[in-house]
């Protein structure tokens, strides 16, 4: 059952449309990651759910109730901020049991639920701290302490780890998806950092210049991008895209660029096209029986210990990248055969982008 | 719904309250506009009847036996007043730059300096007049350009290093620490580094030293007379016993005195937003 | 290096003061025509006159008072203003210059403005007269009660731009995330701007409070010109007292003396608040 409804939500700036026509469905409890470049309209889409931004047109609704009209004091939702905004003055206790203050709650019962969402968070040494004091990590767990104490009915998170270090950054994330399994509620994470999405999410959403271009699970992401921009945004190593056209054949079509020669099965094409082809760099296989979809020069080698990153350099200058098995060390500048693997081959419209096959 | 008739009353509100406190201006626009019928009447009017410029022209041109005493023109004492202030104005700046720089920066001194400095601010004026009259004379300054230049710095100057000096301590270490990395000087990191950073809070200094420079009264009367006279005097010779009852006069005058401050206010307005922290808050 | 340009210009100021300490410890009076450094050495003796003066004590605490109210008020209506200009207003950029304009007149034509205002035949009165449906024609500045009204007032109507400039720069310079993480925990307007806004003015207002209440307890020019410090000696503050005694009577020494009682006490004041302002800024550079 859907929590959060986004009803083709618009919002424009002068002359740019950050969020075009947005229209999501949000489950209860659901781990979303909006991932996307800078200025693609993921922090606006938050702003909006958040109450700080009102949308030009739109709506949402949470569990079925209008909620674009509530401001953000009226929301009950938690959010973690970039720039953290921990109030300076205060102490952290103070930080934390804020949000029942104001609503002036029973004091004994504040100052349980504080030391509890303290332990729980393991900031309990920093409680009579003042911010000023706390490193960028700490800061941040008070930051998220502080959503915590008023039970809001979903989290957001606007790129929390930006300004931390990054042996933090992982470290960082892994308790916010612990704390998103004990807690069992809606997390929306923004962030461009496409490593975390795909690491923290059980459902990623994808926008660029306002529009959601594709969604789903990680997994789905990965092995089923619906454009060039996903697929080389996504993984990695990124995936390999070779500009060539399509002719149809018989039994599919045959792929010819940059000196490769690939049977395509099972697509044909109502006449010759320009396309890119996409492949990731370990679907590509160095040598072996079948290897007859091109040639290349090997034109380095990095020994990665579990896996060796090769770059071949195919005609017309264009290099692609291969992982493979340590045990595969062709030298430097031999001519070696390649064999895309069948099924793991994907070809985009050469102009939009969008996905032709499979 | 609720949220706008909040948003309209407090508006109202706002605008009452401003009316009300701009309510002395405009009476003083108006009856500088108002011809000598108009100046002491019962009930009092609030706009001329019939709007004169010949307020604004006594104080221009001066008068000479249309009313019981000749009058002479305002504007040379008003091109005194605009020499005066904005020299000492600019002294007292770039002398309490330098004061600020090296408190804020190097710490000379500790904070008994500070209040030191602050000390010629806290004293009433009134007892300095004798003194400072019989030592001015001494060294004949009286009516002099200089000694009143020199006095009015004297006493701006604690509010200029006071002040700068706050508005210096804000300036982040990283900025300095880069520049002394890159080799500049001193007097290069002060010119090129803290100066543009602290520019609203130098903008607001300089508009607090001028009002205070241009309408200062008490010296100017003491240790002034005929060579050197200030707008303030001109405004309280017009205001004198004798002379009490030409309002209108008073009224143009007190509107033309005004004016540059004003402007020069407005000029820089929208410095003033952060310049009035004194430094207490860092960006 | 760069001090000493300071330290030369105060020079200056240093003789006089320097003067004003010995006219203090003799007993000096211009009118027996002897110059000043002929005078007789009487020590404290003007001290003790000063402070046994029952007017100049009453002054004293008449100044205080004035100046506490004038400040009460105009850190009310600063602190009003500002907090509702920092919101949502129509008319913002005009509004904003124009209330600034009262501290940039000259005090003598405050003063002279408000003795047009406030006289016998004046708006003020008409004013009155029409809420109370009765004829209310006071001489404001020769009523032993209400004469002090006019000063206080035109002293706020001077000086209230300060503090409105100074708690408006404050509360627009207050972070817009610590806001935002206030709005998303659910405070209201009242309790963002409590508990919030107003705790990190506290510097800032220690400052201008300083500030004002130095000027406060030299005001001098509008006593002149509105009430000769009358009815009486009603509205005598003290540097109408001293200017009284000084000028009128030629009493140096006398109000020297008394002038270096008022630094005296206010050097203690304000260093006090100074100190706990200066100590915290260390503490967060």
């Amino acid at each position: 059952m859907p929590g959060l409804v986004l009803n083709s939500i618009s919002k424009r700036y002068g002359d740019v449309q950050a969020v075009d026509d947005v229209n999501l469905q949000i489950e209860d409890g659901e781990f979303c990651v909006i991932v996307g470049p800078s200025g693609s309209g993921k922090t606006t889409l938050l702003n909006i759910i958040a109450g700080f931004t009102k949308p030009d047109a739109g709506e949402v609704t949470v569990d079925g109730k209008p909620f674009t009209h509530l401001s953000p004091q009226d929301r009950n939702i938690g959010m973690v901020f970039q720039d953290i905004g921990l109030f300076s003055h205060m102490t952290v206790r103070k930080n934390i049991s804020f949000g029942l203050e104001i609503k002036k709650s029973d004091k004994n019962d504040t100052d349980k639920r504080v030391e509890a969402i303290a332990d729980r968070l393991k900031i309990g040494k920093l409680l009579d701290k003042k911010p000023g004091l706390l490193s960028g990590g700490e800061a941040q767990r008070v930051a998220i302490s502080r959503t915590l104490i008023t039970d809001p009915s979903f989290f957001l998170f606007d790129e929390p780890l930006g300004n931390l270090d990054a042996n933090l950054r992982m470290e960082m994330l892994t308790e916010i998806k612990r704390l998103h399994l004990i807690l069992r509620k809606t997390f929306i994470y923004v962030t461009h950092d496409q490593e975390q999405a795909l690491s923290a999410a059980n459902r990623v959403i994808i926008m660029k210049d306002g529009k959601v271009l594709q969604e789903g699970p990680p997994r789905e992401i990965y092995n089923n991008p619906m454009s060039t921009f996903v697929a080389e945004f996504f993984g990695v190593s990124p995936m390999n895209m070779i500009h060539g056209t399509v002719l149809p054949e018989e039994g599919g079509s045959r792929f010819k660029g940059a000196g490769l020669n690939v049977k395509i099965k099972g697509y044909s094409p109502p006449e010759e096209a320009e396309v890119t082809l996409g492949v990731r760099p370990a679907d590509i296989i160095i040598g072996g029986p079948s290897a007859e979809d091109g040639t290349g020069t090997i034109s380095s080698l990095e020994l990665l210990g579990d896996k060796n990153q090769i770059y071949l350099t195919l005609e017309q200058e264009k290099t692609i990248s291969v992982i493979t098995a340590p045990k595969v060390r062709p030298g430097l500048e031999k001519r070696v055969k390649i064999k895309l693997k069948d099924n793991k081959i994907f070809l985009f419209d050469r102009d939009e982008g969008g996905r032709l096959h499979p | 719904m609720k949220y706008k008739v909040r948003k309209g009353l407090v508006h109202l509100f706002l605008y009452a309250v401003t009316a009300s406190l701009l309510f002395p201006l405009f009476w003083m626009i108006m009856t500088s506009f108002k011809p000598p019928a108009e100046w002491v009447t019962y009930p009092p009017t609030w706009i001329p009847s019939e709007p004169t410029i010949k307020n604004y022209l006594f104080i221009i041109f001066g008068s000479a036996g249309r009313f019981t005493r000749t009058y002479a023109s305002a504007v040379i004492p008003y091109l005194n007043t605009v020499f005066v202030a904005v020299s000492s104005t600019v002294v007292a700046i770039v002398i309490g730059v330098l004061g600020s720089y090296s408190l804020s920066r190097f710490g000379t001194g500790g904070p008994s300096t500070l209040i030191s400095i602050i000390m010629p601010r806290m004293f009433p004026p009134m007892a300095m007049i004798i003194p400072l009259m019989i030592f001015f004379q001494l060294i004949h300054a009286i009516d002099t350009y200089w000694g009143l230049i020199i006095v009015y710095v004297g006493f701006t100057l604690p509010y200029s290093v006071l002040m700068l000096k706050g508005f210096m301590d804000g300036v982040p270490k990283e900025f300095t620490e880069a520049a002394m990395l890159d080799g500049l000087s001193e007097w290069q990191i002060l010119y090129k580094i803290w100066l543009p950073i602290i520019k609203n809070g130098l903008m607001t200094t300089t508009l607090f030293l001028l009002i205070l420079n241009w309408t200062e009264y008490t010296f100017a009367l003491t240790l002034s007379s005929r060579g050197v006279e200030t707008i303030t005097l001109t405004l309280a010779k017009l205001f004198s016993n004798e002379a009490g009852t030409y309002y209108g006069p008073q009224s143009a005058l007190g509107i033309m005195a005004a004016i540059p401050t004003i402007i020069f206010g407005i000029f820089i307005h929208k410095h003033l937003a952060y310049g009035f922290t004194f430094g207490a808050l860092k960006r | 290096m760069l001090l000493p340009t300071n330290i030369i210009l105060l020079f200056l100021i240093i003789i006089p003061t320097i003067l004003v300490i010995w006219f203090s410890l003799v007993n000096f009076q211009p009118t027996f025509g002897m110059s000043f450094w002929e005078a007789k050495f009487v020590l404290l003796n003007n001290y003790l006159k000063i402070i046994m003066d029952k007017e100049f004590v009453k002054a004293v605490i008449r100044t205080v008072y004035i100046s506490l109210i004038c400040l009460g008020v105009e850190f009310s209506i600063g602190l009003l203003i500002a907090s509702i200009l920092t919101g949502d207003i129509i008319g913002k950029k005009i509004l904003y210059p124009l209330l600034i304009i009262p501290i940039m007149i000259p005090p003598i034509v405050v003063g002279n403005n408000f003795w047009l205002i406030f006289s016998a035949n004046g708006p003020i009165n008409q004013i009155i007269s029409i809420i109370l449906n009765t004829e209310f024609k006071v001489s404001w500045f020769s009523h032993p009660q209400y004469a002090k009204i006019p000063i206080i007032l035109s002293e706020i109507w001077h000086w209230y731009p300060l503090t409105f400039l100074i708690l408006f720069s404050g509360l627009v310079n207050v972070p817009a995330s610590e806001v935002r993480a206030a709005k998303i925990l659910g405070a209201t307007e009242w309790q963002i701007f409590w508990r919030i806004k107003f705790p990190k003015l506290k510097g800032i207002i220690t400052i201008a409070l300083v500030i004002r209440m130095m000027e406060a307890l030299k005001v001098f020019d509008v006593v002149h010109l509105l009430t000769h410090g009358g009815p009486g000696t009603l509205t005598e503050t003290i540097s109408f007292y001293l200017f009284k005694y000084g000028f009128k009577y030629s009493r140096i020494s006398y109000i020297s003396a008394g002038a270096w009682i008022i630094l005296f006490i206010s050097l203690l004041g304000f260093s006090l608040a100074l100190r706990s302002v200066l100590v915290r800024r260390n503490k967060n550079a």
